[in-house]
């Protein structure tokens, strides 16, 4: 997940204020949703310009709802740095490692596949 | 346009990118308008280092490279390993060196562009396994091509990308989701109750439209699915049929015993390497899908069906 990807999450998840903060904790949840429990915030790095802010430490969180928690004035002019753990609880079920084998339904088609 | 309902709990959203229809439903409409602003910026990125028609495209500078090494974004060359993955994996049979051969034959443009009609075209060309003689340097981010050909990444950079969307869309949200790419079709997270209904046809049109052929509806409840075939996606130079499955043996659209070929896999990039792998091995197409235990309808240009490894009978006659 790259910096924008994780600031289109935070913004639709209502972060009205999208801060560097704000989007390592997103990118956090977001490994978290996929089942990994443990991640070093490599997104602030990524986000870490020239900044006059700086917040460091370890923040645990049970789900991506404390981000609110976390709030710096700006991310052009901040930086954080530190490690996050998270205990994510979203499902995974259905996630594909194999394929489920086609049945037939009588269900309305959401989407088609053909030629592209 | 963007609506709500159809089914409980299911959103969606439809637009055009990247040359094709694009389609993401989701199991929890909250979360509809992230999905597609996430899946938008996938395909900006998409576009941006894979066309082969915009010129300020990575892909367009490096077919125009004529053999020097050339530096190319991580993204780009993430899609290249995909494509040599995928050309490996079918023994060269989904070969993503045949840009020039597409060019030559008049496909060098937006399809939706493309004149329906053209003069003869002439075409020499020399098989020389040229998807093995691509250099990429995953460490030092670059790529080198043979000179004189042009890489063309349309048979997996979508499906491809249809996977990555649907993964990074189901992480971000938790929610279930499909992403449709011009019929691409990947799958993550939770399905709606019984499966995602999915409707395989032979020509692009809206889920919204009875479908132009031969048709069924299937329900699938995670992977991916794709279709590849030679009745849509066509044109003519100097009165002959062109389409877009090219057979590397000859440079030319591939003549194969099937119409139309769809297959489910666990990833929509291994089903759609399946099907196009499928059109150009024509009969031989079958022990080989066999062998690999993935899911197949074939259509051959009667409409007869040839269905494999546990894809289910029409319920009825549906606009064969």
């Amino acid at each position: 997940m790259d910096y924008n990807e994780a600031r289109i999450i935070a913004r639709a998840k209502g972060r009205r204020r999208i801060t560097a903060a704000t989007v390592a904790f997103a990118v956090v949840g977001a490994a978290g949703a996929a089942g990994i429990a443990y991640v070093e915030s490599s997104a602030t790095s990524a986000n870490a310009t020239a900044g006059t802010s700086t917040s460091t430490g370890t923040t645990t969180s049970s789900d991506d709802s404390s981000v609110a928690t976390t709030s710096n004035s700006d991310d052009s002019t901040s930086t954080t740095s530190g490690t996050a753990s998270t205990s994510g609880t979203a499902s995974t079920s259905g996630t594909s490692s194999t394929a489920s084998t086609p049945t037939t339904t009588s269900s309305g088609a959401v989407a088609t596949t053909h030629t592209s | 346009m963007t609506a709500v309902d159809l089914a409980p709990r299911l959103a969606w959203s439809d637009w055009s990118a990247i040359g094709v229809d694009v389609r993401v439903v989701v199991t929890e409409p909250t979360w509809l308008d992230g999905a597609r602003e996430l899946l938008e910026h996938h395909l900006r990125a998409l576009d941006l280092a894979c066309s082969r028609f915009r010129p300020d495209s990575e892909l367009v500078a490096l077919n125009a490279a004529r053999g020097r090494t050339t530096e190319v974004s991580p993204l780009l060359a993430e899609a290249v390993a995909v494509a040599l993955d995928g050309a490996r994996a079918s023994d060269g049979d989904v070969d993503p060196t045949l840009g020039s051969s597409l060019v030559r034959l008049g496909y060098d443009r937006d399809f939706a562009e493309l004149p329906a009609e053209g003069g003869a075209v002439q075409l020499t060309y020399r098989r020389s396994s040229h998807w093995s003689q691509v250099v990429l340097d995953r460490a030092a981010g670059t790529v080198r091509l043979p000179e004189g050909v042009q890489l063309d990444l349309g048979a997996t950079a979508k499906a491809w990308a249809a996977d990555r969307a649907a993964d990074a869309i189901h992480e971000a949200f938790g929610c279930g989701v499909l992403v449709s790419l011009g019929g691409d079709i990947a799958l993550a997270g939770p399905c709606p109750e019984g499966g995602w209904p999915i409707r395989v046809q032979e020509r692009p049109g809206p889920v919204s439209t009875a479908p132009d052929g031969a048709s069924q509806t299937v329900a699938l409840q995670s992977g991916g699915i794709a279709t590849s075939s030679t009745v849509a996606r066509r044109w003519r130079r100097g009165g002959e049929v062109m389409h877009h499955v090219i057979d590397p043996a000859t440079g030319m659209p591939a003549v194969s015993v099937w119409r139309t070929v769809t297959v489910t896999a666990p990833t929509c990039l291994q089903a759609n390497v399946a099907t196009t792998a499928a059109i150009v091995r024509s009969a031989s197409a079958v022990p080989r899908l066999v062998a690999s235990g993935l899911p197949a309808r074939l259509v051959d240009h009667d409409g007869n069906l040839t269905l494999l490894s546990g894809w289910p009978e029409e319920a009825h006659d549906e606009h064969r």
